[in-house]
């Protein structure tokens, strides 16, 4: 059967731009115009092309729900001055962890696409793996500091503190670090989407 | 655990762990290796092991601070729940006192019966295998070299109807008498034996004791014995190829109907029908794991590793406005103050401080000793409760008058002793008492100025918590600053104590220097407003149990007074610069007219001013939050109008030189 391919470019394309929200913040006031519940929005939609080519991708639908909601309502919760971040640790933990393995199997599985539809010679799928590595640990480490520095409190381990200027040079690393790797994302998206030939428009 | 009260906090504290783990485990059923499935009870393993609530610190849910808020409101005790060691110890002697106390013991005795128990089963088992007979080893050795695994002794029981591994220290394969093993079956058995399950059972049988009246710990216990077959299952296939995987299956099928009774110190490949189902299931996903779900595996459970270990420090619950009958909320602030512990001096006096301005009782129980914490909470119940309509927190802390809270408090001199500090603690007065709290409030003296009350205090580490002890009553000071600048103490007040007073007789004059130095915290929290300068500020109420020190000066105060008279008209110039303990310190300098350095260097005119005096300031070098050195001596150097050789005077620490 022929690979609709017009459903791969638009789903590829999706998954994107997803990370452009994900990552990027802009805020007008106190409301993020980058909202990163559309990031699941549009994770979802991919999934929804996808998952026609790559089975494994539809496991991960109920998790897409759990963390687009999730950033839904906090989004909401930001355009009244209030914030869900820090307000349930342990559902914090619990999508901390569930955004790790979702966008660690998410590219595992963009991974395989890459390997059956790039071109012969190329490494789009190895690339993809290695920046999937990096994202996953970028997202743990960003969890354990998030952890450590709880809505920007002085770290506390029993009995000891950790001088402010070390953590804020850790979350400025770790937020440029995020950067760095969401930019090589998207990149490596719109790469794997020109993998997929788009037909000719008929005159 | 020594009391109900432990025990409650221990297995609570592992029953939230065990309830989020399970979750997890959910969400990631069909998703991470069996590896994970199994190795992720090690987190669950740890929480039972770590003493819960240590530091007030809590695991995922704040079950300190309710098991603290029920204690309180049941009992009237004041004190905290410790978790000394996750397993019961001996109660006090004398026999239960009070229900709880027989509850606890209820607990020890079901400990002990189930140990017991379980002891005994073991023992029966080891001696019936003593009657089995010893097994043909030849089949076990192939097995063993085929996939290079570690052997042991091997005996074959009549009436078994699956193999297994008994023992931990000396572990015996005990196979079924009379009937044929499949290789995969002692493939499975030795893979236990090489990966110490049996050991991991036997840990699983002790938490089973320790909680036996916890059934969510015990389903746990269950499914964690699942895992570790389906680990083995996966061990397993990861050895087998194509048709042999298949005969595995169908093995694990043949024993779906069968009985099992689980023992400690065993491990068996029958461990139910339900429970083979779900390996069945595991099986058919084996292999779809993709490569490298390793590093996810991982990094899940670090990142679930702190918080259920260390878990989360305490944060001061409300403490303001609490309501005269409302008594939950009331015990949730006081059992949040005990258990949020302040971390530093600073920390400890900052709580202080604000608990003084604010007169509120919640904030003093932060900073004071737990065996204060009761008369503290019996005397903010007798304002609730008095006929004044207080709110519940109202605390008298005997200042002579009302705080100015938009200023705060300042720290003078603050001098390390016996391990810990005491320090000057003064609070600028929108009004003073002077005459006691009846006599009319007097804002400002006759020539405009400001009044302050300070009190002298000592910080202490007690335990897990810095704590403030009064070192005496509030005085009431007139300053040198009118009211609307008493902000500028931050820069020292000749009219309040001083650390240090550096005194010398030459010449016909007394000479003498009071030192002071004033710490604070930063408590500048913006207050809404904004203007060209940027938003405005005032004083941060909350207290900061962690605070660091954000700035420290030091202040001194020359005078010179005649003891001849007419001395002062015969100085010309004088020039003072300090001498610390090792000897260092600036040169004199000799400026023009009067003023004074950085360094500590101060100099001035005598002639034609009719007096001497000066002074000046500068901020602390080094970590704030240690004790300043302060200088051992002053040299001070004067020149004379009448043709004298100038002299220099060694100005020394004198008795009493902190009064002010």
């Amino acid at each position: 059967m022929t690979p609709d391919y017009e459903k791969l470019y638009r789903g590829v394309s999706h998954a994107a731009w997803a990370y452009f929200f994900l990552y990027f913040n802009i805020n007008l006031g106190s409301i993020n115009i980058l909202p990163d519940f559309v990031c699941y929005l549009l994770l979802w939609s991919a999934i929804g092309c996808l998952e026609g080519e790559e089975r494994d991708l539809g496991l991960l639908r109920p998790m897409c729900i759990l963390l687009g909601v999730w950033e839904g309502a906090d989004w909401l919760f930001t355009i009244f001055e209030g914030t869900l971040d820090g307000q349930f640790p342990p559902v914090d933990l619990f999508l901390a962890v569930a955004g790790i393995y979702f966008h660690f199997q998410l590219f595992t599985d963009f991974a395989r696409l890459a390997w059956r539809y790039q071109p012969e010679g190329a490494r789009l799928d190895r690339r993809l793996l290695r920046l999937r590595t990096a994202q996953t640990l970028f997202l743990t480490a960003f969890a354990v500091l998030g952890y450590c520095f709880p809505n920007g409190a002085q770290f506390t381990f029993p009995g000891s503190a950790l001088p402010q200027g070390l953590a804020g040079a850790l979350l400025v690393g770790a937020v440029l670090a995020g950067m760095g790797v969401a930019l090589l994302l998207m990149l490596s998206l719109f790469e794997l989407r020109k993998c997929f030939p788009l037909q000719s428009p008929t005159v | 655990m020594t009391d109900l009260w432990s025990f409650l906090l221990q297995t609570l504290t592992a029953t939230g762990a065990a309830a989020f783990l399970l979750i997890v485990k959910e969400l990631f059923r069909d998703k991470l290796s069996p590896r994970w499935q199994f190795g992720i009870w090690g987190l669950l393993a740890l929480v039972l092991l770590l003493p819960a609530g240590r530091g007030g610190r809590y695991v995922l849910l704040n079950w300190p601070l309710w098991l603290e808020t029920v204690k309180t409101a049941l009992t009237g005790d004041y004190s905290l729940i410790r978790v000394i060691a996750p397993i019961p110890l001996p109660a006090p002697l004398g026999g239960p006192q009070t229900p709880l106390d027989v509850l606890y013991f209820v607990y020890v005795a079901g400990v002990a019966v189930l140990l017991a128990w379980y002891l005994l089963a073991y023992l029966r088992l080891r001696l019936a295998l003593r009657r089995g007979s010893h097994a043909d080893g030849a089949q076990l050795r192939r097995v063993a070299e085929r996939y290079g695994l570690p052997l042991c002794r091997a005996v074959e029981v009549e009436g078994l109807s699956s193999a297994f591994v008994c023992g931990v220290l000396r572990p015996v394969l005990v196979l079924p008498a009379g009937r044929a093993v499949d290789d995969k079956v002692i493939l499975h058995e030795l893979l236990h034996l090489k990966y110490h399950d049996a050991a991991w059972g036997l840990l699983i049988c002790l938490f089973r004791c320790l909680h036996w009246c916890n059934p969510l710990l015990w389903y746990c216990a269950d499914r964690a014995g699942n895992d570790a077959e389906a680990l083995c299952d996966q061990r397993v296939l990861e050895r087998l190829e194509g048709e042999d995987r298949r005969d595995y299956g169908r093995i694990l099928l043949s024993m779906a109907s069968d009985r099992y009774a689980r023992a400690p110190g065993t491990s068996s490949m029958a461990n139910g029908g339900r429970n083979i189902r779900a390996r069945i299931e595991a099986i058919a996903r084996f292999k779809r794991y993709p490569a490298g779900m390793a590093l996810a595996s991982v990094c899940v459970a670090l990142v679930l590793l702190p918080p259920l270990t260390l878990g989360w420090g305490q944060t001061l619950a409300r403490a303001n406005g609490l309501g005269r009958s409302d008594e939950l909320e009331f015990h949730t602030a006081m059992a949040s103050a005990r258990l949020t512990s302040c971390a530093t001096a600073a920390g400890a006096l900052d709580a202080y401080g604000k608990a003084v301005i604010q007169q509120n009782g919640i904030y003093r129980a932060l900073c004071a000793p737990l065996a204060e914490h009761a008369a503290l909470a019996r005397e903010m119940e007798s304002f609730a409760h008095g006929p004044d309509p207080w709110v519940h927190e109202h605390w008298e802390s005997g200042l002579p008058g009302r705080a100015d809270y938009t200023v705060g408090y300042f720290l003078y001199n603050l001098t390390e002793a016996d391990g810990g500090y005491t320090a000057t603690v003064v609070f600028p007065l929108q009004y003073a008492e002077l005459d006691g709290p009846d006599a009319p409030p007097v804002y400002e003296s006759e020539e405009g100025c400001g009044y302050a009350a300070w009190q002298t205090v000592r910080a202490e580490w007690q335990g897990e918590r810095w704590v403030v002890l009064p070192q005496g009553d509030f005085q009431v000071e007139e300053l040198s600053l009118s009211r609307s600048d008493l902000y500028l103490l931050t820069y020292g007040e000749p009219a309040l104590p001083a650390a240090v007073t550096y005194a010398a007789d030459a010449e016909g004059l007394r000479l003498e220097i009071d030192y002071q130095t004033v710490h604070t915290v930063d408590n500048a929290v913006e207050s809404g407003g904004s203007s060209f300068f940027g938003p405005s500020t005032t004083f941060d109420t909350h207290p900061k149990p962690n605070a660091r020190f954000s700035s420290a000066r030091e202040s001194y105060d020359f005078t010179g007074t005649e003891t001849v008279p007419g001395a002062i008209d015969l100085v010309d110039r004088y020039a003072a610069a300090p001498v610390y303990p090792d000897g260092s310190g600036p040169e004199l300098r000799w400026d023009s007219g009067q003023g004074s350095s950085s360094d500590g260097t101060f100099w001035g005119i005598g002639r034609d001013y009719g007096s001497l005096a000066g002074g000046g300031g500068s901020g602390l070098d080094g970590d704030l939050d240690d004790p300043p050195v302060r200088p051992d001596h002053y040299r001070m150097e004067l020149t004379f109008t009448d043709g004298r050789e100038a002299q220099i005077a060694e100005l020394r620490p004198v008795e009493g030189g902190d009064a002010p």
